[in-house]
């Protein structure tokens, strides 16, 4: 019998996760088309979360995710999937290292996104959060899919 | 474990360097605020700079401004810098909230100097 850090989840696949974090992509722009900005938000957060766990399992060449790293802390998902140093390894004041901050600090503290009215969401401030995380040249999610 | 002298040592080193930013730029105090969080580990600094001046400045130009002034200062502390995740935040954004409220998990950071005292 495994151990408990050696269990995975055998309901959800890589190919689940490689699926999923797209789909997020597209239910935020959906969620956006419809005024829903939080949700939107929200959408693309978990996209990245979710990114991060399908490269986990192929850093560690395995096809269900870990049970111990069924978690939302995304410092944490970027270690277990070999990429921090290379992250650590970009310049501070470089744009894709704002970016990932951002999104770090946006993602520690999510009250008010899960509990304040929607109408403190703005389709600015979504518009935001979407170039921190997919603009081309210096958001996070393109970085994260350039490294090997 | 760090101990939280350490980590105190780290914070203030960070806070009084930007400190020291805001009055090379003239700002008086209100004119800028420190937040940090209190779960700050001395190798995992959290802090969140906070000014009207950044109000219509590119964040990125705002960010790197004030990371290469630090760098500048802190040469000899590499892993102060190392372990710093410092964010540079418009006081007009802050103000919309939503994705920009300063979250519960940071408080904001007093430091007081003498009276008349240009040592920060």
């Amino acid at each position: 019998m495994a151990s408990d850090f050696a269990k995975l989840n055998s309901t959800i696949t890589d190919a689940d996760l490689d699926a999923a974090w797209q789909d997020r992509l597209e239910d935020a722009t959906a969620l956006d088309a419809g005024g829903r900005h939080a949700s939107a938000i929200a959408a693309r957060l978990y996209a990245l979360e979710i990114y991060l766990k399908f490269r986990i399992c192929q850093r560690l060449g395995i096809a269900n995710p870990p049970k111990k790293l069924e978690i939302h802390a995304l410092d944490a998902l970027v270690l277990f999937s070999g990429l921090s140093t290379a992250l650590d390894a970009i310049p501070k004041a470089d744009a894709v290292r704002v970016n990932w901050r951002n999104i770090m600090e946006f993602s520690r503290d999510l009250t008010d996104l899960r509990y304040r009215p929607a109408s403190r969401w703005t389709q600015q401030q979504s518009d935001d959060f979407a170039h921190w995380l997919l603009d081309p040249s210096t958001g996070v999610l393109p970085w994260l899919q350039n490294q090997k | 474990m760090a101990t939280e002298p350490e980590v105190t040592t780290s914070l203030f080193l960070v806070a009084r360097t930007l400190v020291r930013f805001a009055l090379s730029k003239g700002w008086t105090d209100g004119e800028y605020a420190i937040y940090y969080r209190p779960e700050s580990d001395v190798d995992d600094l959290h802090l969140l700079f906070v000014s009207p001046h950044f109000d219509n400045i590119d964040d990125y130009e705002s960010a790197r401004e004030v990371w290469t002034y630090l760098e500048g200062e802190l040469h000899y502390a590499p892993e102060v810098l190392k372990a710093l995740s410092l964010v540079v935040r418009s006081q007009e954004k802050v103000d919309q909230g939503g994705l920009y409220t300063i979250g519960p998990g940071y408080q904001k950071l007093w430091i007081v100097s003498p009276v008349g005292s240009s040592e920060v």
